[in-house]
């Protein structure tokens, strides 16, 4: 008796230990694993969140970055990062750090990160023109480590609501030499790019719990015949193009899963050279969109970033009456931009204007865009927070108009502001992107938070399912 | 012309000009062959071409067709419409599988137009189409029916719009009240261009309905009409021609002449290396013999010829040698017999001097001895007076020996570099203090000259003193006038000495005689007649010459012509040419 009671006890012990040091994520920790395949469905140029340009980059850097604060499902800042909200006197509002916190790489997250982080944003247009919430010191804004556990932010007014700007996604923390490639955050996910896939692995001491896969691999984006094989197939585990190739039903039992249309999709002109300097032009064609036509490459029609929100102000215009010939570029690997981009072709051919689609790599569309060497380009407005004023002021600085988003960093709680500013916007709102994933009936907890992000560190597959 | 050019002309002429013949017969042929074949070529080009152009819109029915019939693409978009499911997602569905379709149909353009409102539900050829209304392709396919028609389309490739001319067919799919008009064909362009690749040399030109050839088009033969194209409305829409492409026949034409020119080149070369061997052949023994002739006439008797391999220029050389060798002879004999005279002459002239004396003293004698045998009183005065005849005409025959003795002796020179303008001051020096005026003409910048310098002194002091008693004789001491200019000389390099008088100058009978030794137009007793000889024979031993021409100051002049480099080596100087004089040296 005293012989059988051992093994049993032993096992018991093990069992209480391999409980104890599991990370749990709910009261309830499901036996979940395994790997996931998921197709991107534009190329991921980056996992630095302060540049994310589609929907589906801001959801891999909200899967591996977190921020000081979040928006919860209920639109109210929750401190995540940081210990608390932060404490404001007058122009100088100070945050303290959550203490335990690791990062990917396993050492503490300090304010230093907070600091460089913060730095570093500053250089990119969609997150640089919310800084300018906070003073400016030689450019950048004006941010002190206080101690071991605390950064100190010099407002640039009073007022400002230093929580709500700092739970803006594109402020997520992401540190390291190559944030770009391979951001060191804190999220539930550590990344890694390789080749044309990213990987994300499981990260046991996430500070908001650990995922319940063990890895998603994104995969680079298909053709969207081969990637609806793919998929019939089992060899993907999600698609955005649908969910046969025939239309017919698929093998396995599939669902699908949309994401809320509030990414609006622009068309932002260069007026700074070239013939769409003629405001009459611009506006002839600014006018002449068939938004309905559209629909087919992935749009929800829409003429305003928002509901409620007025339509960038544009004059009526007759047809042209020469045939103008425009120049559009669009990034080498979005197929969504080529097709969209092909279909503005023949909307605006009825509009007596013939559009050159021209595909450039990054580089060299990015140097493009940087020279001026385009008539129209194509930018995807991903919302850094809810609310109508967030939005205007990324679609302001989405079509290159920082200097008019950032007043809008200091009053991101007034709806009017941004209403106000709206008309300001220099491009034409096409639509907005419509994303549905399918994926197999066996993924649970598929789904797209406010800011039309998939929430990869909740997505989970039965034991039995997992590779 | 000479007679080497004429030699060349008539080789060139010969080679080149039945070539250039042959050339142009060649090119007539060629061009009247070529013509011929193009001429078939294009009949057979058009026949071939109407065919394919059948075919082809045989084919583009068939498959447009095709499409209209049970169709697995064309029935689910009716199924979809009619259903009212044909949303935005299944038409981008169709968007994307059309292009594929459109290709395996080989075909380039492929619209699906819902007939009822003419909404462009898909068109492979342009995708951005999608949503648009084209009511206008509903009623040309019904107004066409099953006849092809042309009709201006818009196409995108690789983000480009592209407008041309397509063939299209169009049929109509029917399901439950809806309609799909299926309109597909291909870009008339691309038809002509297919075309043209079976053509061989005849290209397919695709023009309006007026059938006017673009600029670039070829223009070898009159172009042929292949086939109309209308309109659905029956307007002539464009019309096809098929036209020569002759750039084969014109580049093979250059080939040709390039060929005949590096022929014609390559014979005209060869002919002037033949003719110019032959003229040479021909025209240099004639140059020898010219050669050896200027120096026969030059007075060098000993050039010969000799043989030559030629049988004519041999004989002609040989017969030319004998000439020389016969001529040779001659004035060796001519030479001997003109010593001998010469030689009878001063003989003669000796004789002649020796006997003036002797005269004087035969009577002196003669006379002595009469009045000493008739013991005449005044013997002792007249022997004293013949004794004193006798010892002068005695003196005087001393003297005349002395000086051929010396004229006979005179020694070989001995040059140095001496400079002319040095020896002509030296001797006018000699004339300084007296009445005569002697002026010279000296540029100063004279090179000088190898000579001997004694010699070079006797030959200007002869000179100077003949052109002085010349020139007193006539205009006495205070009105003789000489002059000695100084000239270089180019041929031979030298020095030219001028010795001008404004005495009676030299008659022309005399001129030929002056260098002969004893001749002298001086008076009895003036002088010995060996001064110009002795100048001549200087003049010759040094290489030089003497000329005697008239003076521009009214008497005669002397030119000795001196060589810059001295006295030729012993053995050139001839005997002959030093010695005796015979000849005078112009």
């Amino acid at each position: 008796m005293r012989r059988a009671a051992l093994p049993l006890a032993l096992v018991l012990a093990l069992s209480v230990v391999t409980l104890a040091v599991v990370p749990v994520r709910g009261a309830v920790p499901p036996m979940y694993g395994g790997q996931l395949r998921l197709p991107a469905p534009a190329p991921v140029a980056s996992l630095d969140p302060a540049e994310a340009n589609t929907p589906f980059e801001a959801s891999i850097a909200a899967a591996v970055c977190d921020g000081l604060y979040r928006v919860d499902g209920a639109g109210r800042v929750v401190p995540v990062l940081a210990q608390g909200m932060p404490e404001v006197q007058g122009t100088v509002a100070t945050v303290r750090l959550r203490q335990g916190v690791r990062r990917h790489v396993g050492s503490p997250l300090t304010p230093v990160s907070v600091a460089s982080t913060l730095r570093r944003a500053a250089r990119h247009p969609q997150a640089g023109w919310l800084l300018a919430a906070f003073a400016a010191d030689g450019g950048e804004p004006d941010v002190r480590v206080a101690g071991e556990d605390a950064v100190e932010l010099r407002l640039s007014a009073e007022g400002v609501d230093v929580a709500q700007v700092l739970a803006a996604a594109p402020l997520a923390l992401a540190t390291g030499s190559d944030p770009r490639r391979r951001p060191l955050g804190t999220g539930p996910f550590a990344a890694r790019t390789g080749g044309s896939e990213v990987r994300l692995r499981a990260f046991r001491f996430a500070a908001e719990g650990a995922p319940y896969l063990d890895e998603i691999r994104i995969v680079a984006p298909r053709a969207r015949e081969e990637s609806l094989r793919a998929f019939e197939l089992g060899r993907l585990d999600g698609s955005w193009w649908g969910e046969s190739l025939y239309g017919g039903q698929p093998v396995r039992p599939v669902a699908s899963t949309a994401a809320p249309t509030v990414a609006p999709v622009l068309l932002v002109p260069n007026r700074a050279r070239g013939p769409l300097r003629d405001r009459a032009l611009w506006a002839a064609v600014g006018t002449r969109i068939d938004r309905r036509r559209l629909e087919r490459v992935g749009l929800r029609a829409g003429a305003t970033l928002a509901p409620g929100l007025p339509p960038p102000r544009l004059d009526a215009s007759r047809r042209p009456a020469a045939r103008q010939a425009l120049l559009l570029v669009v990034r080498d690997g979005d197929e969504f931009e080529r097709a969209l981009g092909e279909a503005l072709a023949g909307v605006l051919d009825e509009a007596n204007v013939t559009l050159r689609v021209e595909v450039l790599a990054r580089g060299r569309y990015e140097a493009a865009v940087e020279a001026g060497r385009f008539d129209l380009r194509i930018a995807t407005v991903v919302p850094p927070l809810p609310g109508p004023t967030a939005l205007v002021g990324a679609a302001l600085a989405a079509a290159g108009q920082g200097d008019l988003a950032r007043p809008l960093a200091r009053a991101l709680g007034d709806a009017r502001a941004g209403a106000a500013a709206a008309p300001g916007l220099d491009a034409v709102v096409l639509g907005h992107r419509a994303s549905v994933l399918s994926h197999p009936v066996a993924l649970e907890s598929v789904r797209f938070d406010a800011l039309g992000r998939l929430d990869l560190g909740a997505l989970a597959l039965p034991r039995e399912q997992t590779r | 012309m000479r007679l080497r050019n004429q030699i060349l002309l008539i080789v060139a002429l010969l080679a080149v000009v039945p070539g250039a013949i042959m050339g142009y017969v060649a090119f007539a042929q060629l061009r009247d062959s070529a013509e011929e074949q193009y001429d078939r070529q294009l009949d057979a080009s058009v026949r071939a071409a109407q065919r394919r152009v059948r075919e082809r819109a045989e084919h583009d029915r068939r498959a447009v067709d095709r499409l209209c019939e049970p169709d697995f693409v064309v029935d689910r978009l009716l199924l979809d419409l009619a259903a009212d499911r044909f949303g935005p997602a299944r038409q981008n569905d169709l968007v994307e599988e059309l292009p594929a379709v459109m290709g395996s149909l080989g075909l380039d353009v492929l619209t699906l137009v819902d007939a009822r409102d003419g909404r462009v539900l898909a068109a492979a050829h342009y995708p951005g189409r999608a949503g648009a209304v084209d009511r206008e392709l509903v009623a040309d396919a019904e107004r066409a029916g099953e006849a092809p028609f042309v009709r201006e389309v818009r196409a995108r490739t690789q983000g480009e719009t592209r407008e041309a001319q397509a063939f299209l067919s169009a049929c109509v799919a029917e399901r439950d009240g809806v309609r799909v008009l299926v309109a597909g064909g291909r870009f008339l362009d691309s038809v002509a261009r297919d075309l043209a690749t079976d053509a061989g040399s005849v290209r397919m030109v695709l023009t309006g309905p007026d059938g006017a050839l673009p600029p670039d088009a070829p223009s070898g033969r009159e172009p042929r009409d292949v086939q109309r194209f209308t309109h659905a409305d029956g307007s002539p829409a464009a019309l096809l021609r098929a036209a020569v492409d002759d750039r084969d026949l014109v580049e093979r034409q250059r080939e040709l002449t390039r060929t005949f020119l590096w022929i014609g080149a390559a014979a005209l070369a060869a002919s002037l290396l033949i003719g110019v061997a032959l003229s040479l052949s021909v025209t240099r023994p004639l140059s020898t013999l010219e050669d050896a002739a200027n120096r026969v006439g030059g007075g060098d008797l000993e050039s010969t010829l000799g043989a030559r391999a030629s049988v004519e220029v041999g004989s002609a050389f040989r017969a030319f040698d004998k000439m020389t060798r016969d001529l040779r002879r001659t004035q060796e004999k001519l030479l001997r017999a003109e010593r001998i005279a010469a030689w009878r002459d001063i003989a003669r002239s000796i004789a002649h001097e020796i006997k003036n004396p002797l005269s004087p003293i035969q009577v002196s004698i003669e006379t002595m001895q009469k009045t000493y045998r008739k013991k005449h009183p005044d013997f002792d005065e007249i022997f004293w007076e013949s004794t004193d005849t006798i010892l002068e005409e005695v003196e005087r025959l001393r003297r005349i020996v002395t000086e051929f003795s010396h004229f006979a002796r005179m020694p070989r020179p001995r040059p140095e570099e001496v400079a002319i303008g040095d020896v002509v001051g030296h001797v006018v020096g000699l004339h300084q203090g007296g009445d005569l005026q002697i002026d010279v003409i000296d540029p100063g910048d004279l090179a000088p000259i190898r000579a001997d310098r004694e010699q070079l002194t006797q030959v200007l002091v002869n000179l100077v003193q003949n052109a002085a008693d010349a020139a007193v004789a006539v205009h006495g001491a205070h009105g003789a006038r000489v002059r000695i200019v100084l000239e270089p000389c180019d041929a031979p390099p030298g020095v030219r000495v001028r010795v001008q008088d404004n005495g009676p100058g030299i008659p022309a009978e005399d001129r030929l005689r002056v260098f002969e030794p004893y001749f002298t137009t001086k008076a009895e007793g003036k002088g010995t007649g060996l001064g110009l000889a002795i100048v001549h024979r200087i003049a010759s031993e040094h290489g030089g010459s003497v000329e005697i021409g008239d003076s521009p100051l009214g008497g005669a002049e002397m030119t000795v012509l001196l060589p810059e480099s001295g006295p030729p080596p012993e053995a050139d100087i001839s005997l002959t040419d030093t010695a005796v004089p015979l000849v005078q040296k112009r």
